[in-house]
């Protein structure tokens, strides 16, 4: 078990190592930050000052140094536009991103078990037919609109929700509905999948020539077996959260994350941009690592040879 | 009349599935009855129904699809088909049981084996620290070594055999009267399975319960059942006591089925190979291991495991050699190997002098022209892309040279015929056929280069009986017509003893003996050779 | 020669076999006839509609959908200077839908190639595309669109650039995986057995078995294209005006939500519901296509 965890965190570290370079090169690609933080009028001994200052006059391999040897000390350097040390900004930005992912997914997670498994119960059935139509079109809805229609309907026209903020619970509901969509059109599809294949399975029905009841049944060895292949779906669903809440967060006013790292683009912010990649990133492998030890909790055949 | 009660009657059962595809009449006014103590066989070949007439005692057929039409099934005063919940539970594991054909896939893989039996009985109000003495005590008596510290082990940790001992423990732990077993040996090899016979009916001797025993092997019935049943195509055609049926059928299908069995008694060929005839085909210290698998760091994980071990041995002209063996004896990586469709590690395989292994290109593709296989699976070894047409000429089509394309055609319908198929069929699609049928067309393909050895790898173990007699048939008279040798790799050493002229032993990938047939089935040498052919003996008496 | 018709039917057959299961399908049948109104709307809309859906007409501003004055082509509205909401949107069809077939298009080409390649070589290939390919996936789509969307700047063409390497990886990974699947199959195995050639193989039996796969993929992938395109236009860093796309509609829309929905609702409504046919449409052809499964489709 030890060692499935090391391994793990190793190969972990390995595609993180890759994405920071990554990251760090495209990055000075976009251009010279240095235009966006001085006046239009000022001097060019003002400008070079300022790119001197900041390290952009040295060659991209010495920046990279640099910046390596901050990481090592678990410096992320100072965000340019906010003026304060990056990983501060994306630290005030994690709680947003955490709460929508951690909100949503849970909720997306326990519906989608509840439906497919209801849809694989009796497969072909009217709720199966209903729950498969309404799953295959939440897969499909692009959240930005589904962000305006909840806005119209429920702000605009109800009244019942806030358009946009974070002030009160109520700001939540929208935000986190329209997050809960996609993953449970896509997860509750999963779920039927392999609840179907449970279920034909010859061990429940030597459960049930048991004498076990329905429910010691569906809950005992259906379900359990059935979960194994929603947890790496569900995991991505919430790294798709972690990193791309973007269109939710700029929406809904919310100061998430993913806001940040498309402002940070915007404002040419590297080391911002840099900070938010390698927080969300290491969020996203801690949440793979989690999967991973879980369905070894679940899955004997996978720890023993 | 007998005095005794009926434990169990099935009275006019009729079954149906509805499918896309349409309406099966699954089970057509079926009755039988089992007394109690008693062991009926229902006999029967796939699609005969068989499973489905004991799969409604306990209520498991899947509905939908299926849908009961009519019938009864009476136990005691109780009919079975009407009991709501709690009734079923009643019933359920306490009084009526069931095992199953494949028990690899009947235990939960996420669960200890101790607990599915602790289960078993505290889902029957049976306290809990009374089931997990008591499934103890079950583990041991259908013998599982060292019960105790496997309590907790997990179904993979356990070998086919044993999960099925596992499943009878299960089973047999609320004292039922009556088990239905449904072809509980026939997923398990010769050697296993005479033990779970065995075992059965040591607890069965015991226990005084009733057994409905599912089983399409006839020698299987005869010494282990006292009643018979047999089924084709939903509906009963027979039944009576197992040894006046067997002796004196009176049904036609009944008749042809039993005939078909392999007979234990039937006479050895006589065959004494030639001496001084060269070889056809000489396999000389051929050998594959397959390695561990790697980790990331390139540690191994596990040991390699040595598939074939310096097999050597020659096949004649116009020779049937049969090579033996339980799974994972390496008798499939030995005809792979020897085809060159996987690389050995060591080892030559010569064809008419030429040695297979230094060839390449070209070269290699002629050679391969003389030597083809005929897979397990017909199913598998059809592209359903294809028309029959294109897959009985896809020789053709890659050996350019063999048959002008004109001409292909023609002598495809041609080979169609030979292997007993319609020349129209030609056009049709591989699934549109029966199993027995796709062989013959796997047969057609392998034959369309005019082979001088044909590899049959377990090439009539997935067939039913019936089928695999006419195959059988069919591959003595293509023989006989065209002179070809056959490799024949079976693990059913019931099919050997009159087909083959020559018998290769094997286990655990190295072969532990080789000789004329009648010799290694009168005179067998090797202890392993003994132990083979006294449960093939037990399963028979 | 009648005999080779019974085998393998002809082209009007077929349509009309094709016809017959719509008709038993009416989901499928709708979602059918509206991706054909759609590709309609992408050849006909620009050539017939271009004037009047850039012609400003105040004296038609903000209408509401359902006004039939002062023509019909103020069915779904108009905005603020009078532009009709239905002309834009048959419009923006086709570069909308260009977008996303055009970049899948890219996308499947070089992906299939690659995890052809990957599954009938193996070696040091193999690896070398497989590692690109984790990269790849291991990349947010959109966060690496947003950041090559910075690099190169924003135009039609880097969007459909973008968008084609963010699906780069499932199509080789699809390929590979199917290749090396087909290739383990007992007939593939019969065929070698015989003789035959890798590129007899590739012909006769990998590709056969992988178009099914790849068309429905690739009917998915068209989908999910056209919603990461909308998404990215949405945020501003997609399609930029003067362009048009109906992501772009609903972005700028967005502003008079409060006043006038319909000019934010009408796009995103005709992307849903391509999205959702290209789905259906997608499902229906898996079984179509999987000669095992036809059956399945005549009743």
């Amino acid at each position: 078990m030890l060692k499935f965890v090391v391994m793990r965190f190793l190969s972990g570290g390995l595609s993180l190592a890759i994405l920071v370079t990554l990251i760090f090169f495209f990055a000075r690609l976009t251009g010279n930050p240095t235009d966006l933080y001085v006046p239009m009028d000022a001097s060019e001994a003002v400008r070079a000052q300022i790119a001197e200052q900041r390290g952009f006059n040295d060659p991209v391999v010495v920046q990279f140094g640099n910046f390596l040897a901050d990481l090592a000390r678990g410096d992320l350097g100072q965000s340019l536009r906010y003026a304060r040390p990056a990983i501060d900004v994306v630290a005030d930005a994690m709680p947003t991103t955490l709460t929508l992912a951690g909100l949503a997914i849970p909720i997306a997670t326990v519906l989608a078990l509840v439906i497919g498994s209801l849809g694989a119960l009796h497969p072909g059935g009217i709720f199966d037919r209903i729950a498969g139509g309404a799953t295959l079109g939440a897969a499909s809805l692009p959240d930005f609109w589904l962000a305006i229609i909840g806005i119209l309907v429920f702000a605009v026209v109800l009244r019942w929700l806030p358009t946009s903020g974070t002030g009160t619970a109520l700001h939540w509901v929208l935000p986190v509905a329209v997050l809960v969509f996609r993953p449970l059109g896509i997860l509750a599809q999963v779920v039927r999948t392999s609840m179907l294949g449970v279920l034909s399975s010859d061990y429940i029905r030597a459960a049930e020539a048991k004498g076990l009841r329905w429910p010691a049944v569906l809950v005992g060895h259906a379900l359990p077996n059935a979960v194994i292949p929603m947890i790496m779906v569900v995991v991505y669903q919430a790294a798709g959260i972690l990193n791309g809440a973007v269109i939710v967060e700029v929406v809904f006013g919310m100061p998430g994350v993913g806001r940040l790292m498309l402002d940070s683009i915007m404002f040419r912010d590297f080391n911002l941009l840099q900070a938010v990649v390698i927080v969300t990133a290491i969020a996203i492998f801690i949440a793979a690592a989690v999967a991973d030890l879980l369905l070894a909790l679940i899955d004997p055949r996978l720890t023993h040879d | 009349m007998n005095a005794a009660a009926p434990l169990l009657r099935v009275e006019n059962l009729s079954v149906e599935f509805r499918t896309a595809a349409g309406i099966t009449r699954a089970v057509r006014n079926v009755s039988w009855s089992v007394l109690p103590g008693q062991t009926l066989a229902i006999i029967g070949e796939s699609g005969s129904g068989k499973s489905v007439s004991s799969s409604a005692i306990l209520s498991l057929l899947p509905m939908p699809p299926a849908r009961i039409t009519s019938g009864r099934i009476l136990f005691g005063d109780m009919d079975l088909l009407t009991l709501d919940a709690s009734q079923r539970h009643d019933i359920n594991g306490k009084r009526i049981s069931m095992i199953f054909q494949d028990p690899l896939s009947s235990l939960n893989p996420l669960r200890t084996v101790g607990s599915q039996v602790v289960e078993a009985m505290t889902t029957h109000e049976v306290p809990r620290d009374q089931a997990q003495a008591r499934a103890l005590d079950l583990l041991e008596q259908v013998g599982i070594p060292n019960a105790a510290l496997r309590f907790r082990d997990y179904p993979h940790q356990f070998s086919g055999g044993q999960r099925q001992r596992i499943m009878i423990a299960i089973a047999i732990a609320m004292g039922p009267d009556l088990l239905v077993a449904d072809e509980p040996t026939s997923a398990l090899d010769l050697t296993v399975q005479a033990d779970i016979l065995q075992l059965l009916r040591d607890i069965q001797k015991r226990t005084g319960m009733a057994i409905v025993f599912i089983t399409h092997d006839i020698n299987v019935a005869r010494q282990f059942s006292s009643a018979i049943v047999i089924m084709n195509k939903g509906a009963v055609v027979e039944a009576g006591a197992t040894a006046e049926v067997l002796a004196r059928p009176q049904d036609d299908y009944a008749r042809r089925l039993i005939g078909a069995a392999p007979d234990p008694a039937a006479p050895i060929s006589a065959y004494r190979r030639p001496p001084g005839r060269a070889p056809l085909c000489r396999v000389a210290n051929l050998s594959k291991t397959y390695p561990a698998r790697r980790d990331f760091l390139g540690r191994r994980k596990g040991t390699d495991t040595a598939a074939l071990k310096n097999a050597s041995f020659d096949i004649l002209p116009d020779e049937v050699v049969c090579v033996v063996g339980e799974s994972g004896s390496g008798k499939s990586t030995l005809a792979r190997a020897l085809l060159r469709l996987e690389a050995a590690d060591s080892g030559t395989v010569e064809m008419d002098g030429r040695n297979l292994m230094a060839l390449d290109g070209d070269a290699l593709r002629r050679v391969r022209r003389d030597m083809q296989i005929v897979f397990q699976d017909p199913t598998a070894s059809l592209s359903p892309h294809l028309t029959v047409e294109d897959i009985v000429c896809e020789p053709w089509n890659v050996h350019g040279d063999v048959v002008p394309a004109a001409e292909r055609r023609a002598a495809a319908e041609r080979l169609m015929e030979l292997v007993g198929l319609r020349r129209e069929q030609i056009a049709l699609h591989a699934h549109q056929f029966s199993g027995g049928q796709r062989q013959r067309i796997a047969i057609a393909r392998a034959l369309a280069l005019k082979p001088r050895l044909v590899v049959c790898d377990e090439a009539v173990s997935a067939l039913d009986v019936s089928v695999r007699a006419q195959i059988l048939d069919l591959l003595t008279e293509l023989r006989r017509q065209m002179g070809l040798s056959l490799l024949f790799i079976t693990h059913d050493l019931g099919l050997v003893r009159a087909f083959a002229n020559r018998v290769i032993v094997m286990r655990r990938g190295e072969i532990v003996e080789e000789g004329d047939v009648q010799d290694v089935f009168l005179a067998p040498r090797h202890p392993y050779t003994q132990s083979l052919l006294a449960s093939l003996e037990r399963l028979v008496e | 020669m009648t005999e080779t018709e019974t085998a393998t039917p002809g082209l009007r057959q077929r349509v009309l076999a094709g016809l017959a299961i719509l008709a038993s399908r009416p989901g499928a049948a709708l979602a059918f006839l509206y991706l054909l109104a759609v590709v309609a709307a992408a050849i006909a809309g620009p050539p017939f509609f271009a004037d009047s859906a850039e012609a400003i007409d105040f004296k038609a501003r903000n209408l509401p959908p359902l006004s039939l004055e002062p023509s019909w082509h103020y069915l779904l509205g108009s905005d603020s200077i009078g532009r009709p909401s239905l002309d834009r949107l048959l419009v923006s069809a086709r570069s909308t839908l260009l977008i996303s077939l055009v970049a899948v298009a890219l996308s499947a080409a070089a992906g299939v190639l690659l995890g052809l390649v990957a599954g009938l070589r193996g070696g040091f290939a193999a690896a070398a595309i497989m590692r690109v390919c984790d990269a790849l996936m291991s990349f947010p789509t959109l966060l690496l669109a947003i950041l090559l969307l910075y690099v190169v700047k924003s135009s039609v063409g880097t969007v459909v650039l973008v968008l084609a390497v963010s699906r780069l990886a499932l199509f080789i990974r699809v390929t590979r995986a199917e290749t090396a699947e087909v290739r383990g199959r007992v007939y593939v195995t019969a065929s070698r057995a015989i003789g035959a050639r890798p590129g007899w193989i590739t012909r006769v039996h990998l590709l056969p078995a992988l178009v099914p796969t790849l068309v429905t993929l690739f009917a998915v992938e068209v989908a999910f294209t056209m919603l990461a395109e909308s998404s990215l236009s949405f945020i501003g860093i997609g399609v930029q005006p003067p362009g048009v796309s109906w992501g772009l509609m609903v972005a700028q829309g967005r502003d008079y939500l409060a006043t006038q929905w319909w000019l934010s609702f009408w796009p995103g409504l005709a992307i849903v519901l391509t999205a959702l046919s290209l789905v259906v449409v997608a499902n229906l052809m898996k079984t179509a296509l999987d000669p095992r499964q036809k059956w399945r489709l005549q009743m």
